[in-house]
């Protein structure tokens, strides 16, 4: 018999790990030559931001969900094929190339990297950042290098490595690398300028040896693929290789590996893309192959949120990852509206749709157990395997079946007392007792093992239950309660022999509840038919509508997953909600998961933590494992330009205050559907509050100066709560001018000037009153010493003699004594007068003074006729010759002389020094006088010249009235 | 002296299990008589030293390659007192007399045909008896049964050990420039 058994197992463990096409991961082709300008894709990458790199053989895109960018390379490098990525700690992206350079940059500049040593010439395979900041590069040809503290080391055949010619490389941890070429694997690492090189090749039992990729393991393993013999295990410890599947590979070779943890993800070069499940122990236990991207796929990546990126025969393709499957047929059939499904304990999906109840097994078999049960209602309604391992499938109008333990062969269920509506929309269970949700209101069943019947029916459609209600659903909860979704009377449990409601006396806010289920923490998620999702914790209801970020309030189902999600279904797509956090997120938009318009709870979670959901379209089983499905959009700031100048200014930046419009680009990164995104923007010292935005850019124009920051959060559903945030924050200088190392010292030179202009003008002011005091002073001298008594008597002596003489002279003498003094009331108060009229007033009183002193006073007036119009303050002449003639002996020996010439531009006045033994009392004022009136109207001093002959005054000529005013 | 002659023996033997590979032995180019040049470009003083008895060979088979210069055939400097100070302190040259830098030239250029080849020379560079693993541009111009080399690069003097005293840190660079010029003659001789 064991043997029997033993052979059995094996020709079934052969059947299992056949391969079968079927539920594979849904590739759609997101770029070729067409969005890539006639490029080759040749690789792929996710940055520290979230953006897609892809390289092709003529340059980098960058793709963010909407547009591929082209990214501008080095001069060199433009047509260089891109063959690697890798990201480094400053988030620079490096970027090998198969004509041996390297380059690295970000979106906005790439600049070649260039060693002293020079760089290969042969195809750079791998780049890698370990934690010590060493760059290692793999290549085809030359092994490998590194490059630390500024200096290139190489790994080659002649160091030991076995190898030159090198397709993959991997962190080994510790700075350690792992290397795969065409003899085996290597361990390499490099410390105190010691190579460490530990080959791993025929001698430990490769199975083949030449190896495209190395993957590390999470647990220190090495996955290895090869070129011929697939995938195989490479424990270091114990170096030992296992092959973890029983068949010979022929898939052809394997070119890239992706760890989904529990689930290889294998790239091959020509099968397509094949998954290996794994068992805890290492084992595969599943395989499935696809080609729906293609049979020659020669890279994948795996982004942030789960999604798959593969790249094949030259086009990137996008999946949403082995998280989310769409099973649309099954063995060539297609599965069309499924009503109902169960995922069973062992892993089996029961599911019912138009064609009958079907039981799809884990080696993918398809097998009907029973046939369609109504022409045009949904047939099967409910299916659920008790804790015995019976099959129980309800219909819509047909009753209930049941399959013994087993069995394949139906029984028709029926109750003889009628306690059992023949609608049976939903079925649960514990222990030995099974609730049915019927038309015709809750129906207990217990199983009763000794009977022979086996069952007893009881319905509660009493009053004091939900009474004779519709009971859409029934689903068990924790403490042996069952929970129900009711058409009128909302959400209702049955705990302790009777029917009890979430809030005595008070009604649920939601009437129609169709869909119940009961999470790990023990809360209860209700959909409503048009209300949404209520969360019952303890006696609280918490309500998640379209408010909340759900995209319908129409629910159909609700059920809890893995990681605290709740899966919502309605009729637009699947929801998500964070049982823990009510964070809301939407699964597999790109992917294709929308308009599902799936029948009421046909919903299941299996013990694998899948939750399989049927649609009018098929099945999808969604892992949350394998998706990060909750992962809000990576918000970052692209790039900020100064009057869209394109220019990229970084965060702390000063501008000038006539660079004050600014523009940001931004995006949050989701590629689950980008377009879903919408943002809130603030400008911190700008904006009052937060501005919400659908536009991945904004402009702010005329900045008054101060500080900044730009502020951007994104969100998939409005609900910024869970939103990442990037930021900018940067400066507007004020314009130099309101500086304050401006405005002081122009404030100083300002006051200073001021304080100088004042102090110029209050001298002037002051010299002017002096000159209006001096003026009047000569005036008075001058009308002093004009009727001084001596003058007077000396004129009067000497009239009278000449009275005696010459009567006519005495008339013409008294007649020149009058104009004198005419001429001096007339002019006393006139500023300046010409010359000429100057000389006629000196004339009257050299007339009176040579009747005095007659040939003893000579007096000579020749100055140049040209100065006769220049001016002269009036009555200066007169008063030189008066103090001539006042200070100086007038004698028959000793004549005075006295000249009135012109020099140049002088008038001078002069006359022979012969000082008299007792000097006049003189007050010194009339020169005085005569010097500060000049000073009034000219710049040019009055000079005096003595010398022991003569006595010189030397007068400016003032031309013009105007001079020196 | 002896160790120089032990050295000058262990480089002669190099290259005979060179050509113990390669029973071709004509296939190595060699030279007693290349130039290299030492260049300290400080801040205060510019020193430069050349020696012309660079020994070498290059076997264009297996590309394998050995230089070495004997430290005390250097000349130049700015005065005779610094040149002594350079053999005694600083590389020491009683207890390394010679300098080496052996290895394999990278790139698989066969060096038989003629043209100039810009490769990388991968090798061990001992200097003051401190080794470093190297990788140094070189130009190579293979003409009428010769091979003209050139390479410039840098040493840092950190790299080999030699330490310089506070007082004429400013005085001599931290990087020396080394630029090797020499013309390899042999090959095939039938």
């Amino acid at each position: 018999m064991r043997p029997f058994i033993s052979c059995f197992l094996l020709l079934l463990l052969s059947v299992t790990l056949h391969p079968v096409k079927a539920q594979h991961i849904d590739f759609i082709e997101l770029a070729g030559k067409e969005q890539l300008a006639g490029a080759t894709v040749s690789t792929v990458f996710q940055d520290s931001h979230g953006f897609i790199w892809i390289g092709t053989n003529q340059g980098v895109f960058v793709y963010d969900g909407f547009d591929f960018r082209s990214v501008k390379l080095p001069e060199d490098f433009a047509n260089a094929s891109v063959s690697c990525f890798a990201s480094d700690p400053e988030q620079n992206v490096w970027i090998g190339f198969s004509n041996g350079k390297i380059s690295f940059g970000h979106e906005h500049g790439f600049s070649a990297f260039m060693p002293d040593e020079g760089l290969p010439e042969v195809p750079i395979t791998g780049l890698l950042f370990t934690v010590d900041s060493t760059l290692w590069f793999s290549t085809y040809g030359e092994g490998l290098y590194l490059f630390r503290n500024k200096r290139l080391y190489n790994f080659n055949s002649g160091d030991g490595l076995g190898n030159d010619y090198l397709y993959s490389l991997d962190d080994g941890k510790n700075g350690t690398v792992w290397v795969g070429s065409d003899d085996g694997i290597s361990r390499c690492g490099f410390q105190r300028n010691k190579k460490l090189i530990d080959n791993y090749s025929a001698k430990d039992g490769i199975p083949d040896m030449i190896v495209q990729k190395v993957l590390t393991a999470g647990d220190q393993g090495i996955w290895v693929g090869m070129q011929e013999k697939g995938m195989s295990y490479f424990d270091p410890e114990k170096r030992s290789f296992t092959i973890p599947y029983g068949f010979s590979w022929d898939f052809g070779p394997v070119t890239d590996v992706i760890d989904y943890g529990g689930l290889l993800i294998i790239a091959t070069g020509g099968s397509g893309i094949v998954e290996l499940s794994l068992k805890n122990d290492g084992a595969v236990s599943r395989i499935r192959n696809n080609i729906s991207s293609g049979k020659r796929v020669t890279k994948l990546l795996k982004d942030k949120e789960g999604n798959l990126w593969s790249v094949s025969n030259g086009s990137l393709f996008f999946s949403a990852g082995p998280g989310l499957r769409y099973y649309k047929e099954i063995s060539g059939q297609p599965l069309g509206t499924i009503h109902a499904i169960h995922a069973a304990a062992d892993g089996t999906v029961y599911f019912g749709n138009d064609k009958g109840l079907f039981a799809y097994n884990t080696e993918q078999q398809l097998t009907q157990l029973l046939p369609p049960q109504s022409n045009d209602g949904p047939g099967i309604t409910s299916i659920f395997k008790d804790e015995t391992g019976s099959l129980w499938a309800g219909t819509f109008g047909n009753g209930l079946y049941r399959f013994a333990p087993g069995s394949h062969k139906a029984a028709k269920v029926t109750d003889s007392n009628g306690n059992l509506n023949s609608n049976i929309l939903g079925i649960a269970g514990s222990g030995n007792v099974l609730w049915f949700a019927t038309l015709g209101g809750p129906a207990q069943c217990s199983i009763i093992q000794d009977d022979n019947r086996g069952f007893s029916f009881g319905n509660f459609n009493s009053g004091s239950g939900p009474g004779n209600n519709f009971i859409y659903t029934v689903s068990s909860g924790s403490n042996g309660k069952f929970w129900f979704g009711t058409d009128g009377k909302g959400l209702v449990s049955y705990e302790n022999g009777g029917f009890t409601f979430p809030r005595p006396g008070e009604a649920f806010p939601a009437r129609v509840i169709y869909s119940v289920d009961e999470d790990a923490d023990g809360n209860v998620w209700a959909g409503s038919s048009g209300e949404g999702v209520f969360r019952l914790h303890k006696n609280e209801v918490t309500n998640f509508s379209v408010a909340n970020g759900l995209r319908t309030n129409k629910i159909t189902s609700v059920i809890s997953a893995a990681q605290n999600q709740i899966v919502v279904v309605h009729d637009l797509g699947i929801d998500l909600i964070n049982s823990r956090t009510g964070q809301v997120s939407y699964l597999g938009i790109k992917a294709g998961i929308q308009d599902l318009n799936a029948d009421l709870n046909a919903v299941s979670a299996d013990a694998s933590g899948s939750v399989w959901i049927g649609t009018q379209n098929g099945i999808i089983q969604y892992t949350p494992a394998f998706m990060n499905a909750m992962k809000v959009p990576a918000t970052t700031i692209r790039n900020v330009s100064v009057f869209l100048s394109g220019g990229n200014a970084k965060p702390g930046d000063a501008f000038p205050h006539t660079s004050n419009h600014l523009s940001f680009e931004y995006i949050g990164l989701w590629y689950n559907s980008p377009s879903k995104v919408t943002y809130r923007i603030m400008l911190e010292g700008h904006d009052p509050g937060w501005v919400p935005t659908g536009n991945r850019i904004a402009v702010y124009s005329n900045l008054r100066p101060g500080n900044y920051i730009f502020r951007v959060q994104s969100s998939v559903n409005n609900d910024f709560s869970f939103a990442t945030e990037a930021s900018f924050p940067f400066r507007i200088d004020p314009p130099f001018y309101t500086r304050w190392w401006f405005i002081i010292p122009a404030f100083l030179i300002m006051f200073i000037l001021a304080y100088l202009i004042l102090r110029s003008r209050l001298n002037r002011v002051k010299r002017e009153q002096q000159l209006l005091k001096e003026k009047a002073e000569s005036e008075f001298q001058l009308l002093r010493s004009q009727v001084n008594p001596h003058f007077l008597f000396n004129n009067f002596s000497t009239l009278m003699a000449i009275i005696e003489e010459d009567k006519q002279v005495a008339i013409e003498y008294v007649g020149k004594l009058s104009a004198f003094f005419r001429n001096i009331l007339e002019y006393r108060n006139k500023e300046l007068i010409p010359l000429s009229e100057e000389l006629k007033v000196a004339e009257s009183y050299i007339f009176l003074q040579k009747k005095r002193y007659g040939e003893n006073l000579h007096i000579n007036i020749d100055p140049d006729e040209k100065f006769l119009s220049s001016l002269i303050p009036p009555l200066t002449l007169q008063l030189l010759i008066e103090n001539a003639v006042k200070h100086n002996i007038v004698s028959e020996s000793r004549p005075l002389l006295v000249s009135i010439r012109s020099e140049q531009d002088t008038l001078i006045v002069e006359n022979t020094l012969q000082l008299k033994k007792t000097p006049e009392i003189s007050t010194g004022m009339g020169l005085e006088n005569i010097r500060s009136r000049y000073r009034m109207y000219t710049n040019r001093e009055i000079l005096i010249r003595k010398t022991e002959k003569s006595f010189s005054v030397y007068l400016p000529v003032i031309i013009k009235k105007a001079e020196g005013l | 002296m002896f160790k120089h002659c032990i050295l000058s023996l262990f480089v002669l033997l190099q290259m005979g299990s060179v050509s113990a590979q390669q029973p071709d032995s004509q296939t190595i180019f060699s030279t007693k008589s290349g130039i290299v040049t030492f260049r300290s470009d400080a801040p205060l003083e510019l020193i430069t030293a050349s020696s012309s008895e660079l020994r070498g060979a290059i076997d264009v088979n297996t590309r394998n390659f050995t230089f070495s210069v004997t430290n005390r055939s250097l000349k130049g400097f700015n005065s005779p007192l610094q040149q002594e100070h350079f053999y005694e302190n600083y590389i020491e040259a009683g207890s390394f007399p010679v300098s080496t830098f052996k290895g394999k030239i990278i790139e698989q250029t066969d060096l038989t045909l003629p043209g100039n080849y810009q490769v990388r020379a991968k090798g061990i560079l001992d200097i003051h008896g401190v080794t470093q693993e190297r990788i140094i541009k070189v130009n190579l111009q293979v003409k009428n049964g010769q091979i003209v080399i050139t390479s410039e690069f840098l040493v840092p003097l950190s790299d080999h050990n030699i330490t310089i005293p506070r007082i004429v840190y400013q005085k001599i660079a931290e990087e020396i420039v080394v630029s090797v010029e020499a013309v390899l003659t042999g090959g095939i001789k039938k």
